[in-house]
């Protein structure tokens, strides 16, 4: 796993437009959002920035013919999806401590008071991330990069609105249906099973996909 | 016998092209060149090798062994090239290395270093910036540097100029001096493969036409140059490929011997070249 995961990493720093989009994504969401819950917008700032480490290189592959050179060293493909799937916990924990750094010195600075460290939004975030990874995965795994790129923007997407309208509105957010959901226990053992199941099939997919 | 590569009875549907039952085998310690027109199916032949494409039946051993079952093992042992880059662009090639030697048991960087010395290549540049024959050269360079055995290659030398090519040929030629190495090189470059493969496989059309060794291949076909006067139905069937103008023909046969004995010196045979092995066996 630690291979795909320096593979990642290597490969996202090398890129000065990944670079400024690691570097602008924190500031930009506080700029453009009135927020009236700052936790609500640690959530989408935590949940951007986990979409953005995962998905970054993975589409990479995806879109480009690297699939052919990783697949062509000795991994099974097997491996290569769980370890996809089990870096997303390491992605997520890489978001807590950027988004938590970032957030702390925007914080001490004085500029914006906002969460930096919120961990029942952390709890909310982590299920959440994986129901969105148990969808964008298996589409990526199986499908032309074309039509798992608009599945992925689809998904961002619909992420984006949701965290951005919860964070921006004024009243209601604890009566919200979705937001009691995504605060139940039931929700994360859910996103377990969801996660399991989506990392199987996955598998299935990729091990019978040419590539 | 034990081979390094076993292919057999290979086949892969495609809706537009199918594989169709291929075999062939590669001892260890020799060159096996692959070749044929574009599109005759040997970067799918090569796909299926590296279990990139699934195969729809059929069976292929390196080592001896199956080659998804024992998928991680043996792929330890392969060094690959393909005919495009297939690396990370913005990435620098002491980065990519960094990489690519994680996944190998038995990565060398002594060797890389080498190589990397021997090829010219800057570490520090970044794969975009280097020209098609230096990616090639960095591709070589990490193919040989983990001690595989088997060497894959996808058409190394297409677009490259005479010179590099000749540096790629030299390489292999070195690489083969140690007896349990083996490599298969697909190309439609003819001309290097007359210098250094051992074997020849030809495909076209998804179908291997033969697989024999070089020396074989060249004595068993020839170029058959007459008058058109001698062509009658019975002696059109003895060329795999003819072509005739106003004054005389000229064919590939692999009936070298009955030519001889119908026509005598009224003919003339010369050597045929894999070129011409397989331009006249594509276009009839």
């Amino acid at each position: 796993m630690l291979r795909i995961i320096n593979k990642d990493l290597t490969l996202m720093f090398s890129n000065n437009m990944q670079k400024i989009v690691m570097l602008i994504i924190v500031p930009m969401f506080l700029v453009i959002i009135e927020a009236q819950h700052m936790d609500w917008l640690y959530f989408l700032i935590l949940v951007s920035t986990t979409y953005i480490l995962i998905m970054t290189p993975f589409s990479f592959d995806i879109t480009n013919k690297t699939t052919s050179m990783i697949n062509s060293f000795p991994i099974k493909r097997k491996e290569i999806v769980i370890y996809r799937y089990l870096s997303v916990f390491v992605y997520i924990l890489i978001a807590i401590v950027y988004a938590g750094v970032y957030l702390w010195i925007i914080n001490k600075s004085g500029l914006i008071n906002v969460d930096y460290f919120n961990i029942s939004m952390i709890k909310r975030a982590i299920p959440y991330i994986m129901m969105i990874v148990s969808i964008m995965f298996p589409a990526n795994f199986r499908f032309e990069p074309r039509l798992a790129q608009i599945i992925n923007a689809f998904l961002y997407s619909g992420t984006i609105v949701f965290a951005f309208n919860l964070a921006q509105r004024s009243i209601g957010v604890s009566s919200d249906i979705i937001v009691k959901l995504l605060g139940s226990s039931n929700f994360i053992i859910i996103a377990i099973i969801v996660y399991i199941l989506s990392m199987i099939l996955s598998i299935r997919l990729y091990e019978h996909k040419d590539l | 016998m034990d081979y390094i590569l076993e292919v057999s009875n290979l086949r892969k549907e495609f809706k537009d092209f199918t594989l169709n039952d291929i075999s062939f085998r590669l001892e260890p310690g020799y060159i096996m060149g692959f070749i044929g027109p574009n599109g005759a199916g040997k970067s799918t032949t090569i796909k299926l090798i590296m279990n990139l494409l699934k195969k729809n039946s059929g069976e292929i051993k390196v080592f001896g062994k199956d080659h998804i079952k024992y998928e991680k093992e043996i792929k330890d042992r392969i060094g690959f090239v393909y005919d495009e880059n297939y690396y990370y662009e913005d990435l620098t090639i002491s980065k990519m290395k960094n990489i690519v030697a994680s996944f190998y048991s038995k990565w060398d960087d002594h060797r890389f270093n080498y190589y990397i010395d021997k090829f010219d290549l800057n570490p520090k540049a970044k794969i975009k910036t280097l020209s098609k024959g230096m990616k090639m050269k960095f591709s070589l360079a990490i193919a040989l540097s983990h001690n595989a055995e088997l060497i894959i290659m996808d058409e190394p030398t297409s677009g490259l100029d005479p010179v590099f090519r000749r540096e790629i040929l030299e390489i292999l030629y070195d690489i083969i001096q140690d007896e349990n190495k083996s490599i298969f090189f697909s190309t439609h470059i003819t001309t290097d493969l007359e210098k250094i493969a051992d074997y020849i496989t030809f495909i076209n059309k998804g179908e291997i036409v033969f697989s024999e060794s070089k020396d074989k291949v060249l004595e068993n076909y020839a170029i058959v140059k007459g008058g058109t006067n001698l062509l009658n139905r019975d002696v059109r069937k003895k060329f795999i490929g003819l072509r005739e103008t106003p004054v005389g023909f000229e064919g590939l046969t692999n009936s070298v011997d009955h030519m001889k004995k119908t026509f005598g010196n009224q003919i003339l045979i010369e050597k045929a070249s894999l070129e011409d092995i397989m331009v006249y066996s594509v276009r009839g």
